[in-house]
């Protein structure tokens, strides 16, 4: 059992779920008051991912499970944690979308369910919280989904949130069974002052101040990565990729350039959007690591927070898919 | 004291282009769309980590020219 309990938890896979509706943003241009160069050269989604109306926070986590599940028979029967992170849950916020998932699913009475409220931060955040949790209690498999739908709470008048968040989900595998990616040291950080510039208000619609997002994205992110990097005993030269959250093309590019990698840093070119704390493991399912060692992970945005941490692997390959 | 230089080169750094050499002080450029609203953030960024700018959300929309970052710049005691 101690010998059990000293391996560490890792990612095992990774899997997402996209929702088969798109709004055209490039056909959205003018009402925006931009333009296709605009859209490509700086947002970075020329479309982006909606979900029907009648879809809930919970359906399209059970959608990500139910694909990283597919082909691992009995392991749902092992599962002792799921998490679910998320800020719009289903209906009032009350219960936790992770019994509801838990639900519909029909996963086991041992498992442990909780929802943890974060933003864009959060899918580093739930690798923290899920793998102390998973350690210290001794359990062999987790879930980490993140599944938080943006078109629940956008004002379709308002171009600064409208022309980046689609909607998505992922879920991540976690067990100490020869995982695919170890987990390395993280670095966490708020500046609660921050708070009005991501926000929902007394409308329950979104407003995020673009200048304060992108000048706290510029200033925060690639010092967080250096104190990553320190606490991981690594250099810049030492990771293959950086792995951010996709908030636009321009943030994912100005961090890039300012952490001194801009060629190790990937900007995800999809029709999807930027899909909040489901934007990294996106990238994991869509293989864009697979021929990495040492990725260097961060997530940040509202609170406003951040978190990263380093994944490592010996054996690349392929991690997650996409359903 | 922030020059003309410091805020063309800022300009320069932001666009990464040389064009930045041809403009007036008073040529507005983003009403010109020369910087579009990302590129004016990063500029104003720019000014503030290098020479030390502070520019609250409510003055952003004034400082659309060299002559009126220079302006405000001076009237800061910067």
């Amino acid at each position: 059992m101690v010998e059990e309990v000293r391996r560490g938890v890792g990612i095992v896979a990774v899997s997402a779920y996209v929702p088969e509706g798109r709004l055209d943003l490039l056909e959205a241009a003018e009402r925006y008051g931009t333009n296709e160069e605009f859209i490509r050269s700086k947002t970075g989604y020329p479309r982006v991912a909606r979900k029907t109306a009648g879809e809930e926070t919970s359906d399209m986590a059970e959608r990500a499970v139910r694909e990283v599940l597919d082909g691992r028979p009995g392991l749902a029967q092992r599962l002792g944690l799921l998490i679910v992170v998320t800020q719009n849950p289903d209906g009032y916020g009350l219960p936790h979308v992770s019994a509801i998932v838990h639900g519909k699913l029909g996963l086991p009475d041992q498992v442990a369910a909780f929802d943890v409220s974060l933003g864009c931060s959060g899918w580093v955040y739930g690798l923290s919280v899920a793998k102390s949790f998973m350690e210290a209690n001794g359990i062999e498999y987790g879930l980490l989904v993140t599944a938080d739908p943006y078109s629940k709470v956008l004002d379709a008048e308002d171009r600064n949130t409208m022309l980046l968040f689609g909607d998505a989900a992922a879920a991540t595998l976690l067990g100490r069974d020869d995982p695919r990616w170890s987990i390395g040291k993280f670095v966490f950080g708020t500046s609660g002052t921050q708070w009005q510039d991501l926000h929902v208000d007394e409308d329950r619609k979104l407003r995020m101040n673009g200048r304060g997002i992108f000048t706290f994205s510029a200033m925060r992110v690639p010092e967080c990565l250096r104190q990553t990097l320190d606490a991981n005993g690594l250099s810049i030269d030492e990771v293959d990729r950086l792995l951010l959250h996709q908030g636009s093309r321009y943030i994912v590019e100005t961090i890039g350039e300012r952490a001194k990698a801009p060629e190790k840093t990937v900007f995800s070119k999809n029709d999807i959007g930027n899909t909040v704390s489901s934007s990294i493991p996106l990238l994991l399912a869509q293989g864009v690591c697979d021929a990495d060692r040492t990725v260097l992970a961060a997530g940040f945005g509202v609170g406003l927070s951040w978190a990263a941490t380093v994944l490592r692997t010996t054996r690349p390959g392929m991690t997650g898919n996409l359903c | 004291m922030l020059t003309e230089a410091d805020v063309r080169k800022a300009l320069k750094e932001t666009i990464k282009s040389d064009k930045v050499e041809s403009w007036s002080v008073d040529y507005n450029f983003r009403k010109a769309g020369a910087l579009d609203s990302l590129d004016h953030v990063t500029f104003l960024l720019r000014l503030n980590e290098n020479h030390g700018m502070q520019v609250p959300d409510h003055d952003v929309d004034k400082l659309t020219s060299i002559q009126a970052v220079l302006a405000y710049a001076a009237a800061r005691g910067l």
